[in-house]
């Protein structure tokens, strides 16, 4: 069970539970009456990739591989690859045998570098014991949100007990009354983005309720993209 | 030798490029390097591919010598072109072939050349919308106002081949908008950690079989599907099955082809996720359906961006940034009752005490 901490209206804090939300199985790849199973091989050793076969046969190795097989390891070639752990290799190709030195690239939306700098960690703040995810008080009408914001997940939050089911429900009731959304945020003054495990997504945080008779339903949808248009370009 | 490939050129040509002249060919040959190059490499698989694919081009003179002098070129823009450049380049060049038949195959041969190393990424990509959307100077032919009332007529000829066009219905008229796909990236940039050696150059990531007798390089595996005796699958032989093994229904393209439009509440948006978004061109737009949007209504249609077995739903809003289509695919929740929380399980803590950890010492 996932938790998260939260605040209400009246900046009463609580521990709850929260789940994702199902969505539909696509479909897969298959034969009606044969079972199959995907597998990974070894296409090629190190020998045929590009590189390799430019520097022994030239750029243009085409009629090589078709007259020789010069690609093909018959040894080797068809090995099913499973279970492999991950390395780097130098510039040079040589295997590190110490972890690389990590550096992080800001790169602006037409592709070119903004900043260089020392990656940091960014821990999950959702269910920080001090610093409980913030209700701001900002309501944004139901219909202006989904105009405004593009909401790629949405978490369930549920009761554990029934102190919590009245402390979701009251939240859930005034939230369907006003039909809008409340903006959630972490940080002392909520205005951080909520980060759901260490260094992932940040997301901005909009709360839903719901209520049908005693029963509700409490929903975060959570947004890392405005809509709308990249910068400098315009509606045709 | 030269007469050999003569007559396998002419036996293999596509019906469909058998009237191009050199200038065409050069086109398609400068399309095809494009999609190539576009991530910058050229894989073992993609070159064979191209081979392939050079062979259904018409016969003609020093056809081998005209690909050889595009490979240097189409290289160097990859490399230093913006996306953009490289989209705008794809797509002139698409324009010079004749007909929307020919340029139809040609987009085929682009996306099995993209797909060939089994790996199609953004640039790739990019290039292959750009090959699929409808030149401006096409778009301007068909369209006299952005608000003119739109009067309902056939799917354009073009549209049921290479062009990404939304046909959208509503009260008996239609609307028509070019669509190009928005993403974080083109909004904000990216964020990436790239790992360095210790000359501070960017390493490759590989990975070192469980056995540890290979290093494997980008490149080197490939994927497929095979049956209990190993034999392999080709792909043209698989077949999308549902979650209980029936085979799936096909669906069509949505573009091109009118979709009818309804009104839904918000929280229909909210009840799905939402897995792509478009931002569209007005080409013709029902003034009545435009008053809508600006109401802040919103509009759900069906949406199959290609042939394929998912149809999505896709959401239709505009906000003052432009009007947009949202991609998704419906997200269940249940109802909460006082009488069912959530119970956390816990497991059995004794059920370790014979694993005595000594590391903690």
């Amino acid at each position: 069970m996932r938790k998260i901490h939260l605040t209400n209206a009246g900046g009463r804090d609580a521990t709850v539970s929260m789940e994702g939300l199902r969505t539909p199985s696509g479909t897969r790849p298959g034969l009606p009456d044969r079972a199959v199973r995907f597998s990974r091989y070894l296409a090629c050793t190190e020998n045929g990739l590009h590189d390799r076969l430019t520097a022994a046969h030239g750029e243009d190795y085409a009629e090589a591989l078709i007259a020789g097989d010069p690609e093909i390891d018959l040894e080797q070639v068809g090995r099913r690859v499973e279970g492999t752990d991950r390395i780097y290799l130098s510039a040079a190709g040589d295997v590190l045998y110490a972890a690389p030195r990590v550096v992080e690239v800001i790169l602006g939306p037409d592709g070119q570098e903004k900043l260089r700098r020392a990656p940091e960690d960014i821990e999950a703040n959702i269910n920080a014991e001090d610093k409980p995810i913030r209700w701001t008080g900002r309501k944004m009408p139901r219909r202006e949100v989904v105009r405004r914001f593009v909401f790629r997940r949405t978490v369930q939050i549920r009761h554990v007990d029934g102190v919590t089911y009245d402390y979701l429900y009251e939240m859930a009731k005034s939230l369907a009354a006003d039909d809008a959304l409340m903006m959630l945020g972490a940080g002392d003054r909520g205005r951080e983005p909520l980060v759901f495990q260490t260094n992932g997504s940040p997301y901005r945080g909009f709360l839903e309720g719901r209520v049908d008779g005693e029963r509700y339903k409490l929903l975060l949808h959570l947004s890392n993209m405005e809509l709308k248009r990249p910068d400098g370009e315009v509606e045709k | 030798m030269g007469a050999w490939n003569t007559f396998a050129d002419t036996y293999g040509t596509d019906k469909a490029l058998a009237g191009l002249d050199a200038e065409q060919i050069r086109a398609v040959v400068e399309v095809l390097l494009l999609v190539m190059y576009a991530d910058g490499r050229a894989s073992v698989m993609e070159r064979m591919e191209l081979a392939e694919l050079l062979d259904k081009l018409p016969a003609m003179d020093g056809k081998a010598g005209v690909v050889e002098a595009h490979v240097e070129a189409a290289r160097e823009r990859a490399e230093k072109a913006s996306g953009a450049d490289i989209a705008t380049f794809a797509r002139s060049a698409a324009a010079r072939l004749p007909d929307p038949a020919a340029r139809a195959v040609v987009f085929r041969m682009a996306t099995a050349l993209a797909t060939a190393d089994l790996q199609l990424g953004l640039p790739e990509s990019a290039v292959l919308t750009a090959l699929a959307t409808p030149s401006a100077s096409r778009r301007r032919k068909r369209s006299s106002s952005s608000t003119k009332p739109a009067e309902p007529q056939a799917p354009h000829p073009e549209d049921s081949t290479m062009a990404r066009e939304l046909i959208l219905e509503r009260g008996g008229r239609q609307s028509r908008f070019g669509l190009g796909k928005v993403d974080r990236i083109k909004l904000y940039g990216q964020r990436r950690r790239i790992p360095l050696d210790p000359q501070d150059q960017a390493c490759e990531r590989a990975e070192l079989t469980a056995d540890g007798s290979l290093v494997l390089r980008s490149g080197m595996t490939a994927q497929a599907y095979f049956d209990d005796d190993g034999i392999w699958i080709p792909q043209a032989e698989l077949q999308s099955l549902t979650a209980d093994g029936q085979v799936a229904e096909k669906h069509d393209s949505t573009l091109g082809v009118p979709v009818p439009l309804e009104a839904v509440d918000p929280s229909a948006v909210l009840d799905s996720q939402i897995t792509g978004v478009y931002a569209l061109d007005a080409e013709e737009v029902d003034p009545e359906l435009k008053a809508a949007l600006d109401r802040g209504e919103i509009f759900r249609f069906a949406f199959n961006y290609r042939a394929g077995t998912n149809l999505q739903s896709a959401f239709l809003v505009a906000n003052p940034g432009g009007v947009f289509a949202l991609v998704g695919q419906p997200a269940e929740s249940d109802w909460c009752e006082l009488a069912r929380p959530v119970v956390d399980v816990f497991e059995d803590e004794d059920e370790d005490d014979d694993d005595l950890d000594f590391e903690m010492f």
